[in-house]
């Protein structure tokens, strides 16, 4: 991912050494354990979130903001009915040294990952697109995330995958009302917003493979008898450097597949890798609760006095 | 959704293969005509692949010194690729006007550089670089497979050291049972679909790409299809590629 960051041989032999007895350099005691996630989301405010992977010592390793936006645009010639979604990915100097302003390669791991986020909401209809046509053909909804790497310390993947959809989850935009082709879009004063239709919720999973072979003994032998590689979740970023290969995975919590990616690097067995997608599904249920419990969590304290201002009426069984 | 019926109860597909069933496949090497001038340099070399309607042309240009001095790797050698899809190769043309690749081609050369750089022996040629041209002529369905097949053919056609062959096939799925392999063009629009990459035709998998929605109890069965394809393409692979050699040493004599 990083660029021109060198590791020495002794601390590559050191981080390996530690992998190979299932320990890992910021004191995870296990090669699947993943790093503590907290989701932030910016009070006052629709879609902000910033989300985090805290050390075990309490201290932030990569911190992520999100930020939904929106504007009324002109739709694409070939789609009149659907509004349009971009997702912006950005690396730059205040993620660490070893990034540089203004400058993502095409043929570097944050273009690509960039990308797979962005396929992953798409392709999957995980955003419903039709919803936010405002009139066919004129006006449309646009519906931007920006993701910004303020700390980077790896596990960029899931962190922007789950800080867009828990963004896209808890954005409004504004209300619009059409009356003889004239589109008036009301500010938040005058009505609620309106929730994005979110259908379905993927989450993107790194599994990172690491060799323990020379790869000419690994391709030659029969490895579904042998272990040849070792699997680690949530690689911190001189990890990250090491890794041989990856398996991109990101599931939704009905049992669908929505991305499954193996970018070449190392050849894993298959077995293995029907193994990974099942590993993954406890997993990503996981994430998705604890994120729909965040915000439900800020629901509730916006509409702290929604129940005085209800002009419902109280109403009693019996 | 389907307005075709993709795999009939007789068990034909709309191309009249059976489900199981690789499209036809056929590699030839083409040598320049100024063959004679430059036989040892290995860049005149292009590797020709048709795999159905898909047609494929692969230049490897090297090992050879890079040209920009801050690209060596003192210990082994750089791999680049780059892919052109011409905007003919379509049935309707391309119409971005821009000659720039799009975003689904740039996420191809990350991932062909990715596979085939621990598929190549860069140990081997230290200091310098290997780039993979690959142009791509006309496209039917499961271009990805057919790009990486063709790479491996050219990369044995110019004595590039490999640890194995690599062969790729497209997979794709009918009503939830029905696996087809090698997929067309309308095939690959309308199901879900991925490719797998296996090495040596053994159940190793290098690459595996799925973009569309797939149940994950069916993943199993996907990858069993993808292995046993590969496997059976690598057979024709070595054949060809065997048959192609002859030619050429006939033709040198």
């Amino acid at each position: 991912m990083a660029k021109d960051l060198e590791i020495s041989n002794i601390e590559k032999k050191f981080i390996f050494d530690l992998l190979a007895s299932s320990q890992r350099l910021d004191g995870r005691k296990s090669l699947l354990e993943q790093r503590n996630l907290n989701i932030v989301i910016t009070p006052n405010k629709f879609g902000d979130i910033y989300i985090e992977y805290k050390r075990l010592d309490g201290s932030i390793a990569t911190r992520l903001h999100c930020k939904v936006t929106s504007e009324v645009v002109k739709p694409k010639a070939q789609r009149p009915f659907e509004g349009t979604f971009f997702i912006n990915c950005e690396f730059n100097g205040l993620a660490g040294l070893n990034f540089e302003n203004y400058k993502v390669g095409s043929n570097s791991d944050e273009f690509y990952y960039g990308r797979l986020i962005e396929s992953m909401i798409l392709r999957s209809n995980a955003l419903d697109l039709e919803q936010l046509c405002i009139i066919a053909g004129l006006k449309v909804w646009n519906i931007r995330v920006d993701v910004h790497v303020l700390e980077f310390d790896g596990g960029f993947l899931e962190l922007a995958s789950i800080g867009c959809m828990t963004s896209l989850l808890h954005y409004r935009r504004p209300d619009v009302t059409v009356r003889n082709e004239k589109v008036t879009v009301h500010s938040f004063d005058e009505k609620e917003g309106v929730k994005l239709g979110v259908l379905h919720i993927p989450i993107a999973l790194q599994f990172n493979l690491f060799q323990l072979k020379e790869t000419a003994e690994i391709i030659k032998s029969n490895s579904s008898i042998e272990n040849n590689e070792l699997v680690a979740l949530d690689c911190t970023l001189k990890e990250d450097l090491l890794k041989d290969g990856e398996f991109i995975i990101a599931l939704n919590k009905n049992r669908e597949i929505v991305q499954l990616n193996k970018p070449g690097g190392l050849p894993i067995a298959a077995l293995k890798l029907i193994q990974f997608a099942h590993m993954a599904l406890p997993i990503i249920e996981e994430i998705t609760s604890k994120m729909l419990k965040a915000i439900e969590i800020d629901e509730r304290q916006r509409n702290k006095y929604g129940h005085l201002l209800s002009a419902e009426n109280d109403r009693y069984a019996g | 959704m389907s307005r075709f019926e993709f795999f009939t109860s007789e068990g034909l597909r709309i191309d009249g293969r059976r489900s199981g069933e690789l499209k036809n496949f056929e590699s030839s090497i083409t040598t320049t005509s100024n063959f004679a001038n430059f036989s040892r340099s290995t860049s005149t070399n292009t590797t020709y692949l048709q795999m159905g309607q898909n047609k494929v042309l692969v230049t490897i240009n090297g090992p050879k010194e890079p040209t920009n001095r801050s690209k060596i790797d003192i210990t082994k050698a750089t791999l680049t690729t780059t892919i052109n899809i011409s905007k003919f190769s379509k049935v309707n043309r391309n119409t971005n006007k821009s000659n720039l690749p799009d975003k689904q081609t740039l996420e191809w050369e990350y991932e062909i550089t990715q596979l085939f750089s621990k598929i190549v022996v860069l140990e081997t040629y230290p200091k310098s670089t290997i780039s993979i041209n690959v142009t791509v002529l006309q496209q039917d369905g499961g271009l990805l497979s057919a790009i990486i097949n063709c790479i491996t053919t050219a990369l044995i056609n110019n004595s590039v050291q490999i640890y194995d062959i690599v062969t790729a096939v497209s997979v794709g799925i009918v009503d939830q049972k029905h696996f087809l392999l090698d997929l067309n063009h309308l095939e690959e629009q309308f199901l879900s679909s991925g490719t797998i990459a296996t090495i040596g035709g053994s159940d190793e998998v290098c690459l595996m790409r799925i973009r569309d929605k797939f149940p994950l109890d069916l993943i199993e069965e996907f990858v069993q299809v993808g292995v046993q394809g590969c496997s059976v393409l690598k057979h024709i692979i070595i054949n060809q590629v065997k048959d192609m050699n002859l030619n050429k040493l006939v033709e040198i004599q």
